[in-house]
């Protein structure tokens, strides 16, 4: 079935493959993977420490200016927008007391306005 | 520690029975007795640190995944830089039309010639003498993959040889 092209590669595959020097590698074998473990738990825990070193302090730095800023940031800014919120809603109250003056003093000229009318009417 | 042991000697008795045969394989691959040596030794490392779960099963296909597999990362990772350091051209070519030397020297310089990916298909098509099927299942790719493959290293192999074939016909 395999053409003499196909021989000649099989042929020549199996006198290379002769060539190669039989050598025990059991030992370096285990040596190797016995390093590559170690490597591993190593690396593993350096990055963990890594880990809690970098994160610890943020983590903390966060609580730090988290916890107080918490406290006071909705306390105290909830207040100081709420006292510009509330202050136009308080002033809208008492605006809504100027805002009759104005009404007020527009129908005081209305009333002006209408007095001579009637007057003359009058 | 007595189970770790157990392990340990188990897997030192088929590293030793199994070594020559995977050698041969990997210096096909690799063109090169330090870096088959390598090879087999960081498959065989590997084979080690998944001993526990494969000795029920079948180690010897583990590890020729992992070697074959591992060729063709290393290729990846370093270019084609082993294969223009050891691709020296022979100058010992002597014309020997009785046994076809001369055209077993041109094939092996061919055969360096190729890419790793086609040179693995290769070997294990026509040294191991597996079906396509098998091919593919140990590289991870499809059959039609392997077909390519072999397809573009049998036809490399002919543009390197163009003298071969009527060689090959004239003198069987």
């Amino acid at each position: 079935m395999s053409t003499p092209f196909e021989a000649l590669i099989r042929n020549t595959l199996s006198e290379i493959s002769e060539e190669a020097s039989p050598v025990n590698l059991t030992t370096r074998a285990l040596n190797l993977a016995h390093r590559r473990r170690k490597t591993t738990v190593v690396l593993g825990a350096v990055a963990a420490v890594a880990a809690v070193l970098i994160s610890a302090p943020l983590a903390l730095a966060a609580a730090d200016r988290g916890t107080p800023p918490a406290a006071p940031s909705p306390a105290a800014p909830s207040p100081s927008p709420a006292a510009p919120f509330p202050s136009p809603a308080a002033p809208s109250p008492s605006r809504a007391a100027p805002s009759p003056s104005p009404a007020a003093p527009s129908p005081s000229p209305s009333a002006p306005m209408n007095m001579p009318s009637p007057s003359p009417r009058r | 520690m007595g189970v770790e042991d157990e392990a340990k000697r188990r897997f030192a008795e088929f590293a030793a029975a199994r070594t020559p045969a995977l050698i041969r394989v990997a210096y096909l691959l690799t063109g090169d007795q330090h870096a088959a040596e390598d090879l087999v030794q960081s498959a065989l490392a590997k084979t080690y640190a998944r001993w526990g779960s494969l000795r029920h099963e079948d180690p010897e296909g583990y590890i020729r995944v992992v070697m074959y597999r591992e060729q063709v990362g290393w290729w990846r990772r370093l270019g084609r830089l082993r294969e223009l350091v050891t691709a020296v051209p022979a100058d010992f070519v002597m014309p020997d039309p009785s046994t076809h030397t001369d055209l077993r020297v041109a094939m092996r310089e061919a055969l360096r010639e190729l890419p790793p990916p086609q040179r693995t298909v290769l070997v294990l098509r026509y040294y191991e003498d597996l079906t396509e099927g098998q091919v593919a299942e140990i590289l991870g790719c499809s059959i039609g993959t392997v077909r390519s493959r072999t397809s573009r290293a049998v036809t490399r192999l002919r543009q390197l040889m163009p003298a071969t074939e009527p060689v090959l016909e004239a003198t069987p």
